[in-house]
């Protein structure tokens, strides 16, 4: 846990780094983890809307300080290699991934699921937070 | 905490037991007799002590027992502390077994507030005691309600945000664009419409006042944050200007009328639509009705679902959009 800090919030709503990624919507930047909220919308291009799993190795990286934090659980996503199945190409699935709590300091942020990975991989890069942006939760 | 009626016998026992002052600071041993004379049964006394413990514990009760070392007995350190201190006569406690009747059938409480629910189950416990023989699982009212319903977890925090005018964060999944956001938005009141549940609050990403309904809603926060008050002119059009929750946008209220055919009429006569409505009967039975709202989808859904058997008159645009469909 990291002390003297506040719960904060950061209203995100970006696109990662290919047309399939869920939308970031959220990150929680609170003294006893990090939480990032994901919408994801299943599309045309795979049959009943195809799946989705996070890998359990994906980490969250401080792009200046090259610190990493890996994935210490998730909620409304398989850690892979589990999947979830949609059931239709109109079904929509909001999840959350959690990870250690960094320090609150201004920052670019990215988030990985694999080094190099291809445009399927829930990859997003320099997501910048500045701490006056964030809102502090009651 | 669901009470059994012979774990309430029992603490009504003890009640009484601690609220004797001629023979003060009873023991366990005294309590298990004073149960045989009362209750033909005799607890053993790890019941007792448990029940004691129960009664201390419990949300509904909170007992203040306390156990005096020097005297070996129990007492309510609050002197004036009692289970049955709520004094009824015969009319209240009849009115509050018609009231318990319509909201157990409404769902037990459960489908709304979990602190509701256990000042209710605080009342039932009272109640099973006094009306051994009431029927309580006989449904005699129905509503629409589905046990299920997607929404209804973030009912209580939406609620004291709109109370405290707290804004809140949350993430808005839309149904119809089928797109995620996440929102800042400063809650005025929670509506309930055709069974549905919506929160109406002024939307920092809209720069407007937005309805969201409770089952697109993901994890809501309360934010330190100043509360913007929204122009009460905008908030009546919002929430008591309109039959629904959707207002048309850039419609603002205005008259609207619509003739109803004689296998109808009654019902809108026997329940208005809203409380702006008035009726002018044709001598034939068929009716032209008058609302003065805020044009919503609600409202052309509901137009429509009565196809040639309801006609729009006034206004122009609306009675054109009814029949090009």
């Amino acid at each position: 846990m990291i002390k003297n800090s506040k719960k904060l919030v950061f209203h995100l709503n970006v696109f990662g780094h290919g047309d399939s990624n869920p939308v970031l919507l959220r990150i929680h930047l609170f003294p006893e983890f990090t939480k990032i909220d994901f919408g994801y919308i299943t599309t045309n291009m795979y049959i009943n809307g195809g799946w989705i799993k996070i890998a359990a190795d994906t980490f969250i990286e401080n792009v200046a300080t090259k610190e990493r934090y890996t994935l210490i659980k998730a909620e409304g996503i398989t850690i892979a290699p589990a999947k979830h199945n949609f059931k239709s190409k109109k079904d929509w699935q909001y999840f959350s991934l959690y990870f250690p709590p960094v320090k609150q300091k201004d920052m670019t942020l990215n988030i990985i699921e694999k080094v190099k990975g291809n445009k399927h991989d829930f990859n997003y890069y320099n997501i910048e937070l500045k701490i006056t942006d964030g809102i502090e939760v009651i | 905490m669901d009470v059994s009626k012979s774990a309430y016998s029992r603490y009504r026992v003890i009640d009484k037991m601690l609220k004797n002052t001629f023979r003060p600071y009873p023991t366990l041993l005294d309590i298990q007799e004073a149960c045989e004379r009362s209750l033909d049964k005799t607890p053993s006394l790890d019941t007792l002590e448990k029940d004691i413990r129960n009664m201390k514990q419990s949300e509904v009760f909170e007992a203040p027992i306390v156990y005096c070392r020097k005297n070996l007995g129990y007492y309510y350190s609050n002197p004036n502390y009692s289970i049955n201190s709520i004094p009824l006569t015969d009319n209240d406690i009849s009115s509050i077994k018609e009231a318990l009747d319509l909201v157990k059938n409404l769902g037990g409480g459960n489908r709304i507030n979990e602190r509701f629910s256990d000042a209710i189950q605080k009342i039932l416990a009272t109640y099973k005691e006094e009306f051994p023989d009431s029927d309580t699982k006989r449904k005699i009212i129905q509503t629409d309600y589905v046990e299920g319903a997607k929404g209804y977890e973030n009912f209580n925090i939406l609620f004291n945000a709109c109370k405290n005018q707290n804004p809140i964060s949350f993430v808005h999944y839309s149904y119809t664009k089928r797109e995620f956001k996440s929102v800042i938005v400063h809650p005025i009141r929670l509506k309930e419409f055709e069974n549905r549940w919506y929160l109406i609050g002024y939307s920092e990403h809209h720069h407007s006042i937005r309805t969201f309904g409770l089952d697109r809603m993901y994890e809501v926060v309360r934010l330190r944050k100043k509360y913007i008050e929204s122009d009460s002119d905008e908030i009546e059009r919002y929430c008591t200007a309109i039959y629904g929750v959707y207002p048309i946008e850039n419609q603002a209220q205005q008259i609207i009328t619509f003739l109803t055919s004689i296998s109808i009429t009654n019902y809108f006569e026997a329940y208005p639509i809203h409380p702006s409505q008035t009726a002018e009967k044709n001598e034939s039975g068929s009716c032209y009705f008058t609302i003065n709202v805020v044009p919503s989808m609600e409202l052309v859904r509901m137009f429509r679902s009565y196809g040639s058997n309801l006609k729009v008159v006034y206004p122009l645009w609306l009675k054109e959009q009814i029949k090009s469909l």
